[in-house]
């Protein structure tokens, strides 16, 4: 039991982390990418194929097939995933309203789902890339010791992930993010050229994206386009705005809560009737919660205010509890 | 005298208790002798990209378990099925496996399908305990560890038994219509290669897309280059949409043949008896599956259905076979069960075609060589279901009958000529 | 065997043009399920001003409640109409429950968008729920194809192109005679100013989703029978195709809908003939990108919603 609760924590570590990224870009900038599972994909990819060599089994193809330490596997997937991110944004973030742009992402998310799976050099097609080692190599670990291993290293991704989240919060530029978010024309007209500090971001929310791809596939030892239908990220999505958009905590509890607490814990439930209905009673939760938060408590059950609360009003009941820390 | 009463009390209270506690252990399943249930894990795809072939698996493991059940259990144990959604998808493979080996304490696993059985086996190794799966992939041809085993034959041999059959038939030049999920790209290679070595023409292969709602354009490319056959495996609801546009448009006597993907009621159902049981010819493992119609008549016993559904045998030669195993060995621990396993459905021994009589054979003392209703379930070095090939073909009232068999030899000896 | 079989078979030395023919025949096929939805989804964006993502559900719905009934025995016809009813009610009880708490507060249309997409989730889980994962036959011969000039059309493509027809034009006069369609008409280029003109403007949006939803029905069943076969992502996969014929003859404008749906089945079905069929449904989705970035306003626009 110890171990399938270790395996929940890495999972709801990994996407935590992913939406942490998420939430760079749509709970700070505002900008909806339904594509961000795609970037997930193509971490997972890119540090696969960059560290586990040429395909030795027939009909199994993919590209590249170099044999980097997984390490460099997985920052080399987050840098494809941002460039990749950087591509798309370019072409579309700046030219369309949020809701078309919505459409927009989600058409890129099914093209590339399309083209991975068509063309099988790429990534080895529908089959997908398996067998792929675990980062401690040759080692005889047993798969609960690898979960181990896996957690202390995707809690300390996300740690870095998350205070890197803080950091931009409260930074100028991180204000800039917020007042674009909220009104872009006014802060064009204050001559702050929005779409550089939001290319910025959206690049790091997709790095962090792809590292989360990484740390999957070595995590599972496989990846294929099932992994990523382009479903995921609406789940994404619903995770970060029941959480609460604009802030780490609710991602931490957007991710945990709705992704791992309501996919795993329902594993528990015995099947009953229809063997699909567990899982399509989930999703009818995750639809109705999402509605539901969207209609009385659109600011995510923990909202973006308790932080600013606790972190910068200047008087009141933060202000004290900050005084209070500052003189120890 | 209140203590007396007390006294009387608690011996009452520890009777009941004793009496309890035996009335429980005693309890077990039915006519066994002691009880704690067994878990055996299920991992399939119920939701998500496959969930076609999910419902179908649980059914088949479902109705091998209530005969094992109800003939004693395995070893004295009641078995229970523990079923965990996978939805094709590896990511999800994981958790589903973690839970059933930590949390539910499994002793083996069937399933899942190829496309996640490449991280479920590893996880069941590294547990100590067997995985039967399901799935052609090539991926699995030769795999060493012995926890690892596979119910259907890989699809090189698949490929293999269907280009020869069609060779056999005079059809040397073909089409190919592929679907496009994993299970049906890694046909290709070895579609193409022994279509190579046969000398016959193969048009490149045309794609069906799973969820496409016309391929009127597909059908137009397949026929371009005039074949005398077509080759195909693509999922059974593109079938339907196909078949039906085929039939509209009166090319319904050009020959099929198939993997046996399509040996399933789903087939007959989506494309309409009157097309089924036209030219169309399906590759299936096992000839003359003699264990066939008793899965028929229990599964028409425990569900009403005159029909298999996709996967049903596979699992339920699967959870047979398993049992079985763990009968020769006497228990369900590696690498005894691994062997077991091995004895159950390679032999030597007596054919038997259901769990039953096998069971019976086995308490007579005698050794067993189980037939399956899938497949001839006999297990290769690398614990994969190898050969012969029924070539199957539809009847009018949707029953199917063999019109060829083709023995591994016999495909070996066309393809090395 | 009718003499005419032999000839449906594909002579290969046909000009390259039969072949585009034969696909642009196919796409008018596609192309008049696709245009039921489009102008469906057109009609309510054009009212509302947002775009409900789980449109393609509601078509599954539809179908789903067709065979069902159809199951029963039911006239086929009839059992489409009933379809449409429910699905008709569907839609208002999405728009009662659903929508109109956030279009009443005024929230952004990508809230709505996402709102949509719970929605999404909800119907179509639920129809997993009720009838399965696993999928269904629906099936109805009504005769085998017949060449008709250059095209290769089935009868059931006729009665879908035909039904489509009748019901746009029977759109068309609603719109433009009726008051309700003047009504909807002013709701779609002003709310507010037809507010203050004294249109209930909640009620147009109401029985706009009543008729949005019997053509998404109508369209839904169109769908299956050129599929033969139903489950519940059956509707959700065409919704990008529906998008593209949206987008293409202008958002919110249903007359350019239909036009943007016979571009759009035509498109699909030509390009599937000359390139890997498995890209096709990738086309559609092209389609949306290359419209949504460099001309949003449609292909057939000027001014205006409903001109």
């Amino acid at each position: 039991m110890l171990y399938f609760i270790t395996d929940l924590l890495v999972l709801g570590c990994i996407n935590s982390i992913m939406v942490v990224g998420l939430n760079l870009q749509y709970g700070y900038t505002g900008l909806l990418n339904f594509a961000f599972y795609t970037y997930v994909a193509i971490g997972a990819y890119i540090a696969a194929v960059t560290t586990i060599g040429p395909s030795t089994v027939t009909g199994v193809t993919w590209v590249l097939g170099w044999t980097l330490p997984w390490w460099v596997g997985i920052i080399l997937g987050g840098i494809a995933a941002s460039l990749l991110g950087a591509l798309v944004f370019a072409f579309t973030v700046r030219r369309l309203r949020s809701d078309y742009l919505a459409i927009v992402t989600v058409s890129v998310a099914f093209i590339f789902w399309n083209a991975i799976n068509t063309y099988i050099p790429l990534f080895d097609g529908g089959t997908g890339l398996f067998n792929v080692p675990y980062i401690t190599g040759n080692a005889a670990i047993s798969s609960e010791q690898y979960s181990g291993i896996m957690v202390l290293l995707s809690a300390a991704i996300l740690a870095l992930f998350v205070w890197t989240s803080r950091r931009l919060f409260r930074s100028p530029f991180g204000r800039l993010l917020r007042a674009t978010r909220e009104d872009e024309v006014v802060t064009n007209a204050f001559g702050r050229p929005s779409w550089q500090p939001q290319l910025w971001v959206f690049m790091i929310g997709c790095f962090m994206a792809g590292v989360a791809g990484g740390l999957f596939i070595f995590y599972i030892t496989a990846w294929s386009p099932y992994a990523f239908l382009p479903l995921e990220s609406f789940i994404l999505l619903a995770a970060l705005i029941v959480g609460g958009s604009g802030n780490y905590w609710g991602s931490l509890l957007g991710a945990f809560v709705l992704i791992e607490g309501l996919a795993e814990l329902s594993r528990f439930i015995p099947s009953f009737g229809n063997g699909a209905d567990v899982g399509a009673i989930r999703a009818i939760i995750i639809g109705a919660v999402l509605i539901v938060v969207l209609r009385y408590r659109p600011e995510g059950l923990i909202p973006e205010r308790w932080l600013h609360w606790y972190s910068e009003a200047p008087s009141g009941l933060g202000a004290r509890i900050r005084a209070i820390g500052r003189s120890g | 005298m209140f203590r007396r009463v007390h006294h009387v009390r608690v011996r009452a209270a520890i009777g009941l208790g004793v009496a309890a506690l035996l009335a429980v252990t005693a309890c077990g399943s039915g006519s066994s002798g002691n009880s704690s249930p067994i878990n055996l894990g299920l991992i399939a795809p119920l939701t998500g990209a496959r969930a076609d072939l999910g419902q179908g698996m649980q059914t088949g493991a479902k109705i091998a378990l209530s005969v094992i059940n109800a003939h004693g259990g395995v070893l004295g144990h009641h078995v229970n099925l523990d079923v965990q959604d996978d939805a094709a998808d590896p990511g999800d493979a994981v958790p589903a496996v973690q839970k059933e080996i930590n949390a539910d304490n499994v002793v083996g696993i069937v399933g899942p399908i190829s496309q996640t059985a490449s991280v479920v086996w590893p996880l069941a190794a590294k547990a100590n305990i067997p995985d039967l799966m399901w799935g052609g992939g090539s991926a699995f041809d030769q795999i060493s560890d012995p926890h690892f085993f596979r119910m259907s034959p890989s699809d090189t041999e698949q490929a293999d038994a269907m280009v020869v059959y069609a060779h056999s038939k005079g059809w040397t030049n073909v089409a190919l219509a592929i679907g496009n999920t994993s299970g049906d790209q890694s046909l290709v290679p070895g579609l193409q290669a022994a279509a190579k070595v046969l000398g016959m023409t193969m048009a490149s292969p045309v794609t069906i897309a799973v969820g496409a709602s016309s391929f009127r354009s597909e059908i137009q490319t397949l026929f371009a280059s005039h074949p005398q056959a077509i080759l195909g495996q693509f999922d059974i609801p593109s079938a339907g949409v196909l078949f039906g546009e085929l039939k509209q448009e009166g090319l319904t006597t050009t020959p099929w043949v198939a993997s046996n993907l399509w040996f399933a009621n789903e087939f007959v159902t989506s494309v309409g008896a009157s097309v089924a049981s036209g030219p169309i010819y399906i590759a299936n493992p096992g000839a003359e599956n003699q264990g066939y119609a008793p899965f028929l008549s229990i599964l028409k016993q425990q569900t009403g259905a005159s029909q298999p559904s996709n996967g049903q045998s596979y699992i339920y030669d699967a959870v047979n076979v398993w049992a079985l195993g763990a009968q020769i060995a006497g228990t369900t621990s590696s690498p005894a069960i691994e062997q077991g396993i091995v004895k159950a459905a390679n032999g030597p021994g007596t054919q038997c075609f259901d769990y039953v009589s096998c069971y019976n054979l086995l308490k007579a003392g005698k050794s067993i060589n189980y037939e399956g209703a899938a497949s001839s379930v006999d297990f290769d070095q690398y614990h994969n279901v190898y050969g012969p090939f029924d070539i199957l073909h539809y009847n009018a009232d949707g029953s199917s009958s063999s019109v060829a068999a083709l023995t591994p030899q016999q495909i070996q000896q066309a393809l090395s000529a | 065997m009718q003499p005419g079989h032999r000839a449906r078979l594909q002579d290969p030395a046909a000009p390259a043009i039969n072949q585009f023919l034969l696909a642009v025949g196919f796409g008018l096929a596609t192309a008049s399920v696709v245009a039921l939805a489009a102008v469906a989804v057109s009609l309510q964006v054009s009212v509302t001003n947002f775009i409900n993502f789980a449109y393609g559900d509601f078509m599954t719905f539809g179908a789903y409640i067709a065979w069902t009934v159809a199951q029963r025995g039911v006239n086929f016809f009839v059992a489409i109409a009933i379809g449409g009813v429910a699905t008709g009610l569907l839609g208002v009880i999405a728009n009662i429950l659903v929508f109109r708490p956030f279009m009443r507060r005024r929230v952004r249309p990508v809230t709505l968008l996402i709102v949509g997409v719970g929605l999404s989730f909800i119907v179509q889980n639920g129809i997993t729920v009720i009838w399965g994962a696993e999928p269904v036959r629906f099936q109805q011969t009504l005769g085998d194809a017949m060449h008709l000039g250059p095209f290769l059309l089935t009868p059931g493509d006729l009665l879908m192109i035909g039904a489509s027809i009748a019901l746009l034009v029977l759109l068309h006069m609603m719109l433009t005679y009726t008051k309700f369609g003047k009504a909807l008409r002013a709701t779609s280029n002003n709310a507010d100013l037809a507010e203050a003109c004294g249109i209930d403007s909640e009620r147009v949006i109401s029985i706009t989703w009543f008729i949005a939803g019997i053509l998404t029905a109508v369209a839904g069943v169109g769908l299956v029978l050129q599929e033969s076969t139903l489950d519940p992502t059956t509707g959700f996969t065409e919704l990008f195709v529906i998008f593209g014929a949206v987008i293409l003859g202008g958002i919110g404008r249903p007359y350019g809908a239909m036009l943007g749906a016979l571009v759009v089945g035509i498109l699909t079905e030509v390009s599937g003939a000359y390139v890997n069929a498995a890209y096709k449904g990738s086309i559609a989705f092209g389609v949306v990108i290359l419209l949504l970035l460099f001309r949003p306003q449609g292909i057939f626009t000027t001014a205006g919603k409903m001109g």
